[in-house]
């Protein structure tokens, strides 16, 4: 849930990178990271296996610019993609502001990616979101491979909700700020009823 | 119209325990991992990656008690720790546990008599739980922001 606090003028706002396993989710924000200036972003927190296959998120926080005389903080997430870490996937949705689904472009990750997106749809209505109107972007990854579905396709089997959709070469960084930017812009159009006050700073 | 850091900060100072709790590295957060009050030496990383992997873990164990059919997990104290070295996490039973307090130590003789401490700052905090109480706006903060603007905000972090 977004945090605004009205007097220091600062927003506080959690993305969620979600998809099926070895999709690219981690790839996104390890990219976002080097292409980061250092006053602008933390450490990258990764709670992986000894083979980085994320084992519970990974985690960096973001100080964009000032929108609005507003300050802008996103918290990237993303969850792991393996099946059976269904419980994480759920506790790292928990107060989420904007959902980025990475695809896996490859005709062959067809039905994980289905199976992904319908665990999505139901972690989401499980903690009382609606996937119809939380901001939600699709991004088709791996663009670069040779045994890819087409774009027409992807849009056609995963996203019935004809919300944007960006492709990518996430491992090139290619289409990973455009989807991010994207996914920004819905997630501060739709800040409303966030909790008021409450943010960290020294006294 | 006080922040919530500016109520606990309050609330705080007007804690008998002060004293004893002011060296001490603590910190108070959200379950989603939002630092709302901290007291850090300066040579602790006071971001919010620290924020992150407390919500992390709380969440994470509270569901796994849960799992496990342990009643009142999120009444759980979170201790991590060795004699003298580790981190306490409390939960803050205000507002559907949203709140959680965690002391990181190191070298500490006596870390139990911290714990006690902390207890009592807790149970200090809710005793003056309107502090958490949050009014929420039900109007949207921004109308039709701009493409150009979106394109400002990352314009001024990337590298």
């Amino acid at each position: 849930m977004s945090f605004v606090n009205y007097i220091s003028k600062e927003i506080n706002c959690k993305i969620v990178y979600y998809g099926p396993g070895l999709g690219g989710k981690t790839t996104n924000i390890q990219y976002i990271y080097k292409k980061t200036s250092g006053d602008h972003k933390g450490q990258v927190i990764s709670l992986n296996s000894d083979n980085e296959r994320t084992l519970f998120f990974d985690f960096l926080p973001l100080n964009l610019g000032e929108i609005r005389g507003f300050k802008t903080r996103f918290h990237l997430y993303t969850v792991p993609g393996q099946v059976f870490y269904e419980a994480s996937r759920k506790l790292v949705l928990r107060g989420v502001d904007g959902l980025i689904f990475v695809a896996d472009s490859q005709v062959e990750k067809l039905e994980e990616n289905l199976k992904s997106l319908a665990s999505l749809e139901a972690n989401l209505a499980e903690q009382g979101y609606d996937i119809n109107t939380i901001p939600l972007v699709m991004q088709w990854n791996k663009r670069d491979l040779s045994n890819v579905m087409s774009e027409e396709d992807m849009n056609e089997k995963l996203n019935k909700w004809n919300v944007p959709s960006f492709s990518s070469v996430a491992i090139s960084g290619e289409g990973v700020f455009e989807t991010l930017k994207a996914v920004s812009k819905q997630v501060l159009m739709n800040i409303k009823g966030g909790a008021i006050n409450e943010n960290s700073t020294s006294p | 119209m006080k922040t919530l850091n500016e109520k606990l900060f309050n609330a705080i100072k007007n804690f008998k325990g002060l004293e004893k709790i002011m060296d001490c590295d603590f910190f108070i957060f959200s379950r989603d991992g939002i630092i709302v009050y901290k007291n850090l030496s300066d040579e602790i990383r006071s971001g919010q990656e620290l924020g992150a992997l407390s919500g992390g873990l709380c969440q994470a164990a509270v569901q796994l008690a849960t799992m496990y059919k342990l009643d009142g997990a999120e009444d759980f104290r979170l201790d991590f720790s060795s004699s003298n070295n580790g981190l306490f996490i409390l939960p803050i039973p205000v507002k559907d546990h949203e709140y959680f307090l965690i002391n990181l130590y190191r070298n500490h003789m006596n870390p139990g008599m911290n714990k006690i401490v902390f207890r009592s700052l807790v149970n200090h905090l809710v005793d003056h739980k309107e502090i958490f109480e949050t009014k929420l706006k039900e109007e949207f903060l921004f109308n039709d922001i701009k493409d150009h603007e979106i394109d400002q905000l990352f314009k001024e972090v990337r590298l």
